[in-house]
Order: structure tokens, then sequence, then C-alpha cells
């Protein structure tokens, strides 16, 4: 087990993706709802699953907000993570199917997408697995520097405290008063 | 024809997203130069 900081910062940044993403999913899951059947939100088991599945990413990021301490946050965000993956992966893969839903489960693995469904679902997922992967190394990135300038502002500071590198105008005590 | 705005859209994204990772590796070589 690793204790860097730097894994801490990769989680939180899927995390983000994925509640981006699933923020996403469900807007617009619910415009097709619209078009398809009428109605904005029918508490469908699908729908509400999903519902559920953007309750438990909202939880991690009140979670994080809630612990300043950085070490800790990181013990305790890996441990949501982890004890959150399996009710995750059964809202998502096995409730639906057990319950009576509107949403067919069945329609990519009988090849049944016809005509522009199938080009639209088919560019889409491979745009969007692009995107991902691209947001998601742009974001460790950006991490990586955050992390990387901090550790520099440490070092000046231990040597002293010379004039941070990114332009801050520190406040310089001119006269000591008593 | 219809297939032209999303694509647009797709388009400018990845542009814009080229735009952002130029900015990311400025950062990353002034970084490394301290």
């Amino acid at each position: 087990m690793t204790k860097k900081i730097e894994w801490d910062m990769r989680s939180a940044s899927c995390n983000e993706l994925g509640f981006l993403f699933a923020i996403l999913t469900m807007a617009t899951g619910i415009l097709f709802s619209r078009v398809q059947w009428g109605a904005w939100w029918n508490w469908d088991p699908r729908q509400t699953s999903f519902l559920f599945v953007l309750l438990i990413y909202g939880a991690y990021f009140a979670l994080r907000a809630a612990i300043g301490d950085e070490g800790k946050r990181a013990v305790n965000s890996a441990a949501y993570s982890i004890a959150t993956t399996l009710p995750v992966l059964f809202l998502i893969f096995v409730l639906p199917r057990v319950l009576f839903s509107l949403h067919p489960s069945t329609t990519l693995l009988k090849n049944e997408l016809e005509g522009d469904y199938k080009k639209v679902f088919y560019a889409s997922l491979v745009l969007f697995t692009v995107l991902a992967a691209w947001l998601y190394q742009l974001r460790v990135r950006a991490g990586l520097a955050e992390l990387a300038l901090e550790n520099l502002n440490g070092k000046l500071e231990a040597d002293g405290g010379a004039a941070a590198p990114t332009g801050v105008v520190r406040p310089v005590p001119v006269s000591r008063e008593g | 024809m219809a297939a032209l705005p999303p694509l647009l859209v797709w388009f400018g994204l990845f542009l814009y997203l080229g735009k952002v990772e130029r900015k990311l590796k400025n950062v990353e070589e002034r970084l490394q130069d301290r």
C-alpha cells in the first residue's frame, strides 16, 4: 500500500471525471426519456438506481471537503471509494435487470440498434472514451504541477522564505511593535 | 448534413482541449526550470 499523496490526487481526478460524465448521462437521459416515453422522469429502476450512483459520487466530494488534514483525507477517501465500488456496480448492472424496467438491457448483445441510433451510439462511444482519457491525463498533469509547486514553496520556506515562484507577494514585517 | 452541428461541437471541444494542453505544457516546462 502506498501513502503517496499523488495517488490520492489521481483518485480524486477519476472521481471528478466520473461525476462529470454521470451528470451528463443523467441530463441527456432525462431529455431522451422525454422524447421516447413522453415523461422527464418516472422513477424507472434504471433512473432511480442511477440517481443513487450520483448521490454516492456527491458524498465522496462532501467527505473530502469535510476533512482538513491531507493524509486523513486521502485515507478516508480511498476507504470510501473501495467501500462503494460493489454497491455502485450492483446499482448499475444488477438492480435494473432484476426489477422490471422500461430500459432494454439486451439491445447491444443482440445487435438490435438500427440506422442512425447505431451510428451515433458507436461514434459517441469512441469520442467519449477519447475525451475521458484526454481529460484524465490533463487533470492528472495539472495536479502533478500543483504538487510540484507546493514542494517548491515548501523548499523555499525551509531556505528562509524567499519569494514564491508564482509571483505571490508575501507580507513582510517592516517594523516590530513594542 | 444533420451530423454537422454535433461534429462541429466535438471539433471545437478538441480544439479547446489542445489549447489547454499547450498551456499546461508551458507551466510544466517553467516548473522544471526551477
